[in-house]
């Protein structure tokens, strides 16, 4: 059966390969990928990375000994407690074909693995080039993190069926899988009381180096590194420093990724029992696979009995005005439909686990609540940057219905707008939310070195400045993908996973560098009028050129939206691979 | 009316529609009827604007496709074969929706009355997800009348219907003409075809190969007098 997987996924990578050079004999894509290499040249192999390089080996050594397996478990708790269901996702040629035939579940999960063995290839290749600096050279780096990624991947998955077995059979399910609840459990309570007895004295500790000896010391204690035993392993050949050292390592590492091959192929019988269960099921959950993507099956196929409602509307849609508002009322509905609302509940167990922890190691309440208001601000500006990747309620989600939208009697140019009304709206408010709450505990802790009614206005103007960026991102990711529409992945989710790691990051990374670009006009112009503001009234300086600033961030969305109606417009839906 | 003028449509060196011309009038149904892969539904979905022809002109109700689109989206509604559905909208939230986009004065009523005609009314709030196949297309069917069309194209219309439904659709299809709409229906299903439109287009290769009523169409091919639209169908297309 391997043998006919394996066709399978060569063939189709074989042809996506033709397709996608095909593709490059567009001027546009071809452009793009010339300017996506040199950006990779510049900066993982451009000129005067040999010195930096060198300089910096120690400092991923460090990360990869002491902070690598406090990371690598919390990622994994958190794939515990939210579970990851897109782990055990199939494509609907996948499910078409493979579900009725005669090939057993445990074939399935040998071909869901087998297929994502290409991207994971991709990002370990790519986590190769990024980080050049390390001592280890790059064709013992490259197999190091390859076997480390499989190893998350399967872990993944066992954590998926562990969810789903749990989410279809109740109190069975979560019995069934008893040995690796209660392993994960005591190792997780385990390290967490290690860690909140040595907080005194990482607190106490002085500079990054004295806090980094003291983890190295709380990783050597047992109730730590018995429990973190198979993530150092795991990371372990990243950090050997002689072959035979590398080679003892990645022996473990192996080990510990067959361990987990095992543990998925066993769990195995969970997961056909549920699939087995009923044909209504996976129907219905197929139809929801037709009509809301992969998402709306997973969710179809882990909570079959759960009665999806229909929730709130954004607002009251009255019949009569612009017609872009019904645009902007769908997308914002979207958004509260299907946000989780376990989100901010999760955010809340985070942010009292912080004050939790804090309180113990003997922070006062005026240093907890600073420390959680910094937290905020810093999830804030996490959103500032990150949160246009993010939010998708836009073209990324509707180019999907692009048979349906391209009907409809609105402008391109305007439907454009009210695609990045709806997702900059749902960003600002998220962000500002953040920015709000975090500013408001700091200054609510009573430590800041200034009265706080000297913030007000500072305040006032980054929650003016934070829709214009909002906007801006939003406008940057549409622009991304109506230009390059067949590289980009439509629907609500992004993809996601350790195998689309890589893409993420690049995506993240160009969009970072496309939003440093266009906020220069506006910074250039409002620094200009500050400059010129300033010679007659500098208190009024920085104002008038945020104000400037902002101007000239709307004026080029503004500008762009024309440009991006004639790009939608001329979007083929072959492109998006939408026709029939 | 729906005109359309020398419509080419072409993929790289592929032609699907070469050099396509026909009007339809206030009042007509037109069936439009070809071999799978005749170049049916590219010619559809050039007349709504979904696809940009290549070559070619479309007016609708007066409007220029191409300069003025909005103007003539407004006076179109398109009937997919697969409904086209947002997850996320409830069944009376998608009339919502298009009453707003079409600016549909009288909506509330009009809904109301759609969705009793429908057969939709007690699952105004369900989600697509909890709707059948037919559910479904009769939703999509209702949202493209919710705004009174002055031209309506129909791809594979009864696709999921029960007989029930079947029946009713027909006759909404024949009241929309009377009421003035220009309706170009595609289907494979040749009786339907013949029972409720009063000229045929048939597609092959992308090109037009006979229009007319069908006599007119039987009139070219003496040796199909009298021949159902199967027989002339299969004999123009196979030969």
């Amino acid at each position: 059966m391997i043998r006919h997987f394996a066709f399978l996924i060569g063939r189709e990578a074989a042809n996506r390969l033709r397709r996608q050079v095909r593709r490059l004999r567009s001027p546009r894509y071809a452009l793009a990928l010339l300017v996506g290499v040199g950006y990779f040249w510049m900066v993982f192999g451009g000129p005067g990375m040999g010195d930096s390089a060198r300089g910096s080996g120690q400092g991923y050594l460090v990360a990869a000994r002491y902070v690598g397996p406090l990371l690598l478990a919390l990622y994994v708790s958190l794939t515990w407690l939210l579970g990851r269901r897109d782990a055990l996702a199939y494509r609907p040629a996948e499910i078409h074909f493979f579900f009725p035939a005669p090939i057993t579940r445990r074939d399935l999960l040998r071909y869901r693995l087998l297929r994502g063995q290409v991207p994971l290839a991709f990002t370990a290749l790519f986590l190769t080039l990024a980080t050049h600096a390390a001592p280890l050279p790059w064709w013992l780096r490259l197999p190091s993190l390859y076997v480390l990624l499989g190893t998350i991947q399967l872990h993944h998955m066992a954590a998926a069926l562990v969810h789903a077995s749990a989410e279809q059979q109740g109190l069975a399910g979560w019995r069934r899988n008893w040995i690796p609840l209660l392993l994960f459990g005591a190792a997780a309570l385990s390290v967490l009381v290690a860690l909140a007895g040595a907080m005194p004295e990482l607190r106490a500790a002085d500079g990054a180096r004295a806090v980094l000896e003291r983890l190295a010391l709380l990783l050597e204690h047992p109730g730590v590194s018995v429990p973190l035993a198979p993530f150092r392993f795991v990371l372990a050949p990243l950090t050997a420093g002689s072959l035979t050292e590398w080679a003892i390592a990645i022996g473990l590492a192996i080990l510990v990724l067959a361990a987990h091959y095992v543990w998925v192929l066993r769990s195995d019988v969970a997961f056909e029992e549920a699939a087995a269960e009923s044909g209504m099921r996976q129907a219905r959950a197929l139809d929801a696979l037709r009509t809301g993507g992969m998402g709306s099956y997973t969710r179809a196929l882990a909570r079959p009995e759960q009665k999806r409602t229909a929730g709130r509307a954004a607002f009251a849609l009255r019949s009569s005005g612009a017609p872009e508002v019904a645009i902007v009322w769908k997308n914002l509905t979207f958004v509260l439909r299907n946000t989780t609302r376990a989100l901010p509940l999760l955010l809340l167990i985070a942010l009292g686990a912080t004050a939790a922890i804090l309180t113990a190691a003997g922070s006062t309440p005026d240093q907890v609540l600073r420390r959680i208001g910094f937290m905020l601000l810093a999830l804030g500006v996490t959103a500032v940057v990150a949160g246009p990747v993010w939010i998708r309620n836009d073209l990324r989600m509707d180019l999907r219905f692009i048979e349906l939208i391209r009907t409809l009697p609105l402008s391109p140019a305007r439907l454009v707008g009210a695609e990045i009304a709806a997702s900059a709206l749902t960003l600002s408010i998220i962000q500002a939310a953040l920015l709000a709450a975090g500013s408001g505990a700091v200054v609510l802790s009573g430590t800041l070195p200034i009265a706080a009614t000297r913030l007000v206005l500072p305040a006032l103007a980054v929650l003016v400045a934070v829709p214009a960026i909002a906007i801006l991102g939003v406008t940057i990711q549409n622009t991304i993908t109506l230009a390059f529409p067949a590289w980009v992945q439509l629907g609500a989710e992004r993809p996601s996973g350790v195998e689309a790691m890589g893409q993420n990051i690049l995506t993240l990374a160009g969009a970072a560098v496309l939003l440093a670009l266009s906020l220069l006009p506006a910074l250039l112009l409002g620094g200009l009028g500050a400059g010129v503001v300033a010679l007659q009234w500098r208190a009024a300086a920085p104002y008038a050129g945020g104000l400037l600033a902002l101007v000239a961030v709307y004026g080029e969305v503004l500008l762009a939206l024309p440009l991006l109606g004639r790009l939608y417009a001329r979007t083929d839906p072959g492109e998006l691979g939408l026709t029939r | 009316m729906i005109e359309v003028e020398a419509l080419t449509r072409l993929y790289g060196t592929f032609a699907a529609v070469t050099d396509l011309s026909f009007v339809v009038r206030a009042g007509e149904v037109v069936g439009m009827v070809g071999p799978n892969g005749a170049g049916k539904t590219t010619t559809l979905r050039s007349i709504v604007g979904i696809i940009r022809p290549t070559r070619g002109r479309i007016r609708i109700a007066g409007h220029d496709l191409q300069s003025d689109p909005v103007a003539a989206k407004r006076a179109l509604a398109f009937v997919p074969d697969e409904p086209h559905l947002f997850d996320y909208l409830t069944v009376e939230e998608h009339l919502q929706f298009v009453a707003r986009l079409y600016g549909v004065s009288d909506a509330t009523s009009r809904i109301a009355a759609l969705l009793e005609e429908v057969e939709l009314a007690d699952r105004r709030q369900a989600l697509p997800e909890e709707l059948s196949r037919g559910m479904k297309q009769k939703l999509a069917i209702a949202c493209g009348l919710l705004h009174a069309p002055r031209a309506l194209l129909l791809d594979e219309p009864l696709t999921g219907l029960d007989p029930g439904a079947i029946r009713r659709t027909k006759q909404t299809i024949r009241r929309q003409a009377e009421n003035g709409a220009a309706v170009i229906l595609s289907s494979h299903l040749l009786g339907l075809v013949e029972e409720l439109c009063t000229r045929i287009l048939i597609i092959d290769h992308g090109r037009l190969i006979a229009s007319g009523t069908m006599a007119e169409i039987a009139a070219q091919r003496p040796e199909l007098a009298g021949a159902g639209l199967e027989d002339v169908f299969l004999a123009l297309t196979q030969s």
